[in-house]
C-alpha cells in the first residue's frame, strides 16, 4: 500500500548511522512528529466534541442529525489540513477522499443523509480518533529513549562527582556504578542514541502511511477514478483511429479512384478509335500508362500512411531517415535507443514524428528541423524541434489533436511548446509497453 | 455540362463525350458554378459529381436537387464515389423523369455510360446496377420478392436501372412479347397496377423496393 518513489528523502533510509543524531531530517522529522500531536490532539477534542454533541442531542429531532452532518464534515475538513501536512512534511502527495457532494437544489436533508451514510466521511473522522493517542505513543517512545540516553550518557559520569547537581538524582536515582558497569551504561546508551533516528523515521513513516490509507480515495474510488481516465484515452484513441481512416478513405477517392477511372475510361475510348484513328488510340494508351503509374504511386504513399513496410524490416531508424528524406526542408535525425522498441511503440513513435514534420512543412515556414528519439530516461521520447514562426496549437479534430488521441491510445503524453515567433517543440512520450 | 471537382475526370469525361459527338457546353470544378452555368445556358444534361469543394460532403447532389426544383427540363446524372442510399433515395424521391444516379467506375464503360447519359437526357431514369442490386438483395425471406424467377429478377433490375422493354429485350436477347410477359408475371407477383410508361414503372418498381425494406 505504502509506496516511497515519490517521497522526501527524509524518509529514506539514512546512508550513515553514526550521523543519524545530528542529521537535520532527524530534527525535521521530530518537528513533524511534534506538530502532528499537537494538532491531532486538537483535531482529537473537536472531533471528540463534536460526536458526542451529537450523540447528546440525538433524541432532539432534527438536532442530533444536523449535529452528526456537522461532526462529520469537520472531520473531513481537518483531514485536509492533515493531506496537506503530510504532502508537505513526508512529500507524499494523497487524492482527496470522494466526499458526499451536495447537488445544487438538492434538499438539505438528503445532503445530510449522504453525510451519514459516507463510508468515506466516517473513515476521516477514525482518522482523527486514532491519530493523536498513536503519535502520543510514539512520541511518549522517543521521550524515553532521550532520556535514557540522557541518563546513561551524562547523568552516570555526573554521579561520580562528590557534588552531583540535584537534578542528578531524580533522573537516575541515588546509586553510583561500578566502573565496569558505568562502562556498559555508557555503551547502552550510545546505542539508544544510535537507535533513535531511525526508529524517529520509523515513526514519521508511521505517521505518513495512516494518512495515507485512511485520509485518501478508498480502493473502489481509485478504480473508479482509473476507469473514467481508460475510458476518455480508448475514446482519444477511437476518434484518431476514425480520424485517420477518414483520411485514408478521402485519399483513395479523392487520389486513387479517379485516377483508375480515368486510366479504364482512356483504354476503353482507346479501343473503340483502334481501328480508324491508330495515332489517336495511341496517345491514349500513353496516358492511360501514365496515369496508371501515377495511381500506383498514389497507392503506394497512401500505404505509406497506414503502415511503412520499412519500419517493420529495419526498425525507426531507417523508417525515420526515409520519412525525412522526403521532407521539405532538411531534418537532422539522431536515434538513440538501448534496445528496439514493441511494435506498437516504434508506430506511435514514427506517426509522431511523421505528423510533427507534417505540420512543421505544412504552418511553420521553417529552414530547419531537428527530430531526436531516445528512450535513455526509461520511455520512448520522441522530440521534433524547428526554427519556424512557432504558434503552433492543439485544435480539437486536427493533425496535433489526432497525434495525442493516437499517443493517449497506449497511455502517452504529448506536448507542443511553440511560442509566437518559435522555435516550436513537439515532444511525444510513449511509455514501455508491459 | 459536367460539374467534378477532379481536373482528370472532368477533361476525361468532356473528352469521351465530345468523341461520341455530346457536346459539352461547359464543365466547372464546384456546385455554385454549376447553379449558374446551368441557369445561363439551360443544357439538356448536367452530369454532377457528388462530393465538391468547399465541403467535400454533398454539396454536388444538393445542387442537382435544386436543378430539379427549379429547371425541371435539365436532366441530372448524378456521379457518386461509392454506393449511398440515401442519396438514390433523395434524388429518386417523387419524379424520376430525367434522372440518373451512377458510380463513378461507370464511367470508364464508355458505350454503356453515353448510353445511361442519352436515356437520362430523354427524360429516362439510370440507376447505378449495384444500387438495384443492394436494394433487391435487402428484400425479407419469404417475401414476394424471393417468389420472382432469376429470369424476372434479372428483368426487374434492369426495369429498375431504367431500362426499356425493348432495350430489355436487347441485353437479354429475347424477345419483346417474352420481356413484357415477364414485366407482367413481376408486376401480378408484387402486386403493382401494370402501367405501360416507363418513367411510372420505375417508379414504382423502386417504391416497391425501398418499401420492401
Amino acid at each position: 500500500m505504502v509506496s516511497w518513489p515519490g517521497t522526501m528523502r527524509r524518509l529514506r533510509p539514512a546512508a550513515g548511522v553514526l550521523t543519524g543524531p545530528i542529521a537535520a531530517r532527524t530534527w525535521v522529522l521530530t518537528a513533524s512528529l511534534g506538530l502532528s500531536l499537537v494538532a491531532g490532539t486538537i483535531f482529537w477534542f473537536a472531533v471528540v466534541i463534536a460526536l458526542a454533541l451529537a450523540a447528546a442531542l440525538s433524541w432532539v429531532v432534527g438536532v442530533g442529525a444536523i449535529l452528526l452532518a456537522a461532526a462529520l464534515r469537520l472531520s473531513a475538513l481537518l483531514g485536509g489540513a492533515d493531506r496537506r501536512r503530510i504532502g508537505r512534511w513526508y512529500g507524499i502527495a494523497i487524492a482527496p477522499a470522494r466526499l458526499p457532494v451536495r447537488e445544487s437544489g438538492g434538499p438539505l436533508i438528503q445532503a445530510q443523509r449522504d453525510w451519514h451514510r459516507s463510508a468515506a466521511a466516517w473513515r476521516l473522522a477514525r482518522y482523527q480518533l486514532i491519530r493523536a493517542p498513536a503519535c502520543a505513543a510514539a512520541i511518549f517512545v522517543l521521550v524515553l529513549c532521550w532520556w535514557t540516553v540522557i541518563a546513561l550518557l551524562f547523568v552516570v559520569p555526573l554521579r561520580r562527582q562528590p557534588t552531583a547537581p540535584a537534578f542528578t538524582s531524580w533522573v537516575f536515582g541515588h546509586g553510583v556504578l561500578g566502573a565496569g558497569a558505568e562502562v556498559a551504561a555508557g555503551l547502552t546508551g550510545f546505542a539508544v542514541l544510535l537507535l533513535i533516528p531511525p526508529l524517529i523515521r520509523a515513526f514519521a513513516r508511521l505517521d505518513a502511511a495512516l494518512g495515507q490509507r485512511m485520509l485518501g480515495p478508498d480502493r473502489t474510488d481509485i478504480l473508479v477514478g482509473e476507469v473514467s481516465r481508460l475510458t476518455q484515452s480508448r475514446a482519444l484513441a477511437i476518434d484518431a483511429g476514425d480520424i485517420e481512416r477518414h483520411r485514408i478513405e478521402r485519399n483513395l477517392h479523392d487520389g486513387v479512384q479517379p485516377r483508375l477511372v480515368s486510366v479504364a475510361m482512356q483504354i476503353d475510348r482507346a479501343r473503340a478509335r483502334m481501328d480508324r484513328d491508330p495515332a489517336a488510340a495511341g496517345e491514349l494508351l500513353r496516358q492511360a500508362h501514365f496515369d496508371a503509374k501515377e495511381a500506383l504511386a498514389d497507392l503506394r504513399s497512401i500505404a505509406r500512411g497506414i503502415h511503412p513496410a520499412i519500419l517493420d524490416e529495419r526498425g525507426l531508424d531507417a523508417a525515420l531517415s526515409a520519412l525525412v528524406a522526403g521532407a521539405p526542408v532538411p531534418v537532422a535525425v539522431s536515434v538513440r535507443l538501448s534496445r528496439r522498441p514493441g511494435h506498437n511503440q516504434e508506430a506511435v513513435a514514427y506517426f509522431t514524428a511523421a505528423e510533427a514534420i507534417a505540420n512543421l512543412a505544412k504552418h511553420a515556414s521553417a529552414s530547419h528541423a531537428t527530430l531526436h528519439i531516445s528512450d535513455e530516461s526509461g520511455p520512448l521520447v520522441v522530440t521534433v524541434t524547428d526554427d519556424g514562426r512557432g504558434g503552433a496549437v492543439v485544435t480539437p479534430g486536427g493533425g496535433l489533436a489526432g497525434l495525442a488521441g493516437r499517443l493517449s491510445g497506449v497511455d502517452g503524453t504529448l506536448s507542443v511548446e511553440s511560442p509566437p515567433g518559435g522555435p516550436t517543440t513537439v515532444t511525444g512520450v510513449i511509455p514501455c509497453e508491459s | 455540362m459536367i460539374a467534378e471537382d477532379n481536373v482528370l475526370l472532368r477533361e476525361g469525361i468532356s473528352a469521351l463525350l465530345r468523341d461520341d459527338s455530346f457536346d459539352v457546353v461547359a464543365a466547372v470544378p464546384d456546385a455554385a458554378q454549376l447553379l449558374s452555368a446551368v441557369a445561363a445556358l439551360m443544357p439538356d444534361l448536367a452530369i454532377v459529381d457528388v462530393r465538391m469543394p468547399p465541403t467535400h460532403s454533398d454539396e454536388g447532389l444538393r445542387a442537382a436537387l435544386e436543378i430539379r426544383s427549379r429547371w425541371p427540363v435539365v436532366g441530372i446524372v448524378v456521379l457518386s464515389q461509392y454506393v449511398e442510399e440515401r442519396y438514390a433515395t433523395e434524388l429518386l424521391a417523387g419524379d424520376t423523369r430525367g434522372t440518373g444516379y451512377l458510380l463513378k467506375d461507370r464511367v470508364a464503360d464508355v458505350a454503356e455510360f453515353t448510353a445511361s447519359l442519352r436515356r437520362v437526357a430523354e427524360g429516362g431514369t439510370a440507376l447505378d446496377p449495384e444500387v438495384v442490386r443492394q436494394l433487391l438483395a435487402r428484400g425479407r425471406p419469404g417475401g414476394p420478392l424471393t417468389r420472382l424467377t432469376a429470369r424476372e429478377r434479372e428483368v426487374l433490375s434492369l426495369i429498375a436501372e431504367g431500362y426499356s422493354n425493348s432495350s430489355i429485350a436487347e441485353t437479354l436477347v429475347v424477345s419483346t412479347g417474352a420481356v413484357e410477359k415477364h414485366v407482367a408475371s413481376i408486376l401480378a407477383k408484387l402486386e403493382l397496377p401494370p402501367d405501360d410508361r416507363s418513367h411510372r414503372r420505375v417508379l414504382a418498381m423502386l417504391s416497391y423496393l425501398r418499401d420492401a425494406n
